[in-house]
């Protein structure tokens, strides 16, 4: 008897259980829903449309479209504009990338010690990031015009030739990097600074107990403690690399001199909004989700096995 | 119950603050980019259609030329484009092979003051596709080339007495050109993000990008142009290589180019910055005279629902007294070559720019991939040459070759 009223107790905090699991499960729908339907609409609809559109030769106004299975990827591989507009994407995040890390890292340590005009140095740095690219570019374009602008003007007293890098093709994207870090950096020291702030002051103590010195406590404190912090950054940071717009846009208009700026992402702006060839467009941004998406994954997963 | 009250007003004010933004039944909509100097003319004109059709009021869309053309097909295809839009030329027949634009021809009459035979024959060239009318013209620009007396008068040149061959031209560009110390140039010869300048210079040797539809760059007289204007860009330093029309302007503007060619709308500008300057038709070459004709022109939407007022829109806009203000405010000659010597066409500028009318070309015309044609192989073929980055016969072969793919 009182097995079995036992049985009957279980299998009703059993059948609680699964209900109320059931109800919370409903509940969190419920809460998700909003955002999902959001998601949905705006960008997995669109991820999946995109796709349906790089396999048709679209034509605006056109009663039917063509269906044309892979031929826009098949295009796209010989296509040698793209397979440039592809390089110049490396070239840019393999200097982006690192320089944008290593650089808002130093900063951030400099910073967090104690130094005068902290605030202002802080402010300082982080101050480009808030401001509209399409201005600060303009800005850039000026400064670095050989004929009318200062900063060229300036570096000509130490004699450098007065030349434009926007102008020249084999220094259009470096000039490029140079602006995107200088407008990006204070975003990364700022994340910088936050890990910093949160690893404990107890560590360093007993490392300075330890007698250690300021590069090893770097190495074996600081670096170690800041990992979450730098899978985020490298993470986000290649991310935005490889969909790169805005500064080679403004900076060097129609893909810099001989499309020697022109990245992936300016390249389907071009095919798709000024020559209006949508599924071509199409077929080069969902190449470029899968590099991405693939990158993502392979950072992700060498983070996790490192951390187990 | 204080929920629904919180929704009810919510959507009450949403439905208000759309409101104002719908289109109101009878309206005509006008979409265009003139964001520059012209602008108020542009309204003014557009202002008095409105007065006087009250039953059909305008209205109008202002924005920048790139984002309107990044949005007008979309809208267009999807059924929400505006009745009547404005767009340069060049982008016609793109528009009209896509079928989303009204053909005009049987409404260009003399009774509806729309008559084709007001236009010059470039310009009617210009808005037909297939022999087919799909545009008006709103306005008419011509080239000039400009030039810096004071630069003038301290190289030595009279500036009463402009250069009127490429020979005394290229003469006088050598000698307003110092390439030592502070750089002044002899001209600005800008290759993208410009009001065509190279194209003007194949012509003047009797060359063209395209001839008779198949490519003109590996012709003779096409190679033996870009040897010329390339050599002076690479040797004599002549020009900044790479330059946009705008960054042209400025160099012009600043004093540290002696010569430059473009369009009326400048100026206002070189005026309000003080230079003594002066205009001069582009001085003539092998071939015989020759300046670029560049017109923004209006489109009707298929299914716009008032044709009849967008046709009555269109003929406004062609008016004398329309041509005539546009003319007078803005600089620019009237698009219709019956008043390029009205007595009423009281602006000087208009004036000099309304004489080389009837020897204005236009660029890439009915090229429905003008696009590609310009920015993928003309533009690129002018930077490799002016960079020096391989010889003048290889390169114009080369871009020559690809050319020859895209028209087929």
């Amino acid at each position: 008897m009182a097995a079995s009223s036992r049985q009957v107790g279980q299998r009703g905090t059993r059948r609680r259980g699964v209900a109320g699991r059931h109800r919370q499960t409903v509940t969190a729908m419920m809460f998700l829903a909003p955002s999902f339907v959001v998601l949905a609409i705006f960008v997995f609809w669109p991820i999946v449309q995109s796709v349906v559109l790089s396999l048709h030769e679209w034509r605006f106004g056109a009663e039917h479209q063509n269906f044309v299975g892979l031929a826009n990827y098949e295009k796209m591989w010989r296509d040698p504009r793209a397979w440039n507009a592809f390089w110049n994407t490396v070239y840019f995040t393999a200097f982006v990338v690192p320089l944008g890390v290593a650089i808002p890292l130093a900063l951030a340590l400099a910073l967090n010690a104690a130094i005068p005009f902290r605030a202002f140095f802080r402010a300082a740095i982080f101050l480009p990031v808030i401001a509209s690219f399409a201005i600060m570019a303009l800005a850039w374009r000026f400064l670095l015009d050989p004929d009318i602008g200062i900063l060229t003007y300036w570096l000509s007293f130490f004699g450098f030739p007065r030349f434009s890098p926007l102008r020249d093709p084999d220094w259009a994207m470096p000039a490029v990097i140079v602006v995107a870090l200088w407008k990006n950096i204070g975003f990364n020291m700022v994340i910088y600074l936050a890990g910093l702030q949160a690893i404990p002051e107890e560590l360093y103590e007993a490392a300075r107990i330890d007698n250690a010195g300021r590069w090893r406590q770097f190495w074996s404190i600081t670096w170690p403690q800041l990992k979450a912090t730098n899978v985020f950054v490298f993470v986000i940071s290649i991310i935005a690399a490889f969909q790169v717009f805005d500064p080679v846009f403004v900076l060097t208009p129609n893909g810099g001199p001989l499309f020697s700026t022109e990245t992936l992402v300016t390249f389907i702006y071009r095919q798709g909004i000024t020559q209006f060839d949508l599924s071509y467009a199409a077929s080069i941004g969902f190449v470029l989700f899968a590099i991405v998406l693939v990158l993502t994954v392979i950072q992700l997963w060498f983070t996790r096995t490192g951390r187990e | 119950m204080n929920a629904w009250i919180k929704a009810a007003t919510g959507a009450a004010l949403s439905a208000a603050l759309t409101l104002p933004l719908a289109t109101q039944a009878g309206e005509l909509t006008f979409w265009n980019g003139f964001t520059g100097p012209d602008r108020p003319t542009i309204e003014a004109v557009t202002a008095e259609f409105s007065a006087a059709n009250p039953d059909t009021p305008v209205a109008m869309d202002i924005v920048p030329w790139d984002s309107l053309m990044q949005k007008l097909l979309t809208a267009l295809g999807s059924g929400s484009g505006p009745d009547v839009v404005g767009i340069n030329f060049a982008f016609l027949p793109q528009f009209a092979k896509s079928g989303l634009i009204m053909d005009l021809t049987d409404h260009l009459t003399a009774e509806n003051d729309l008559d084709p035979a007001n236009w010059s024959e470039g310009l009617r060239s210009v808005l037909q596709v297939d022999g087919r009318y799909y545009a008006t013209p709103i306005n008419y620009a011509t080239l000039l080339m400009y030039y810096n007396k004071d630069l003038f008068a301290e190289a030595g040149l009279d500036p009463d007495n402009p250069p009127a061959t490429w020979d005394a031209w290229i003469e006088a560009i050598r000698a307003t050109t110092i390439s030592e110390g502070e750089a002044q140039y002899g001209l600005t010869l800008p290759d993208h993000q410009t009001i065509p300048n190279w194209p003007i210079l194949l012509w003047g040797n009797g060359a063209d990008i395209v001839v008779e539809g198949a490519s003109g760059l590996s012709e003779p007289a096409a190679i033996e142009a870009l040897e010329l204007w390339s050599g002076l860009v690479v040797n004599e330093k002549i020009s900044p290589v790479g330059l946009t029309g705008a960054e042209a302007d400025k160099l012009f503007e600043t004093g540290k180019a002696a010569m430059g060619i473009t369009g009326p709308w400048m100026t206002n500008g070189f005026t309000a910055a003080g230079l003594n300057y002066d205009v001069t038709p582009i001085p003539v070459g092998p071939a015989g005279p020759v300046t670029l004709g560049d017109t923004i022109v209006l489109l009707v939407n298929k299914d716009t629902d008032d044709p009849e007022a967008a046709i009555k829109f269109l003929a406004h806009w062609n008016s004398k007294e329309a041509q005539l203000r546009l003319a007078n405010e803005t600089g620019f000659p009237p698009s219709r070559t019956d008043l390029s010597t009205s007595t009423e066409l009281t602006n000087p500028w208009a004036a000099k720019f309304a004489a080389v009318v009837p020897q204005s070309r236009f660029n890439l015309a009915g090229q429905d991939k003008f696009s590609q044609i310009n920015d993928d192989v003309f533009t690129p073929l002018i930077q490799t040459i002016t960079l020096g980055r391989a010889s003048v016969e290889d390169a114009a072969n080369a871009a020559s070759e690809q050319l020859g793919s895209l028209l087929q």
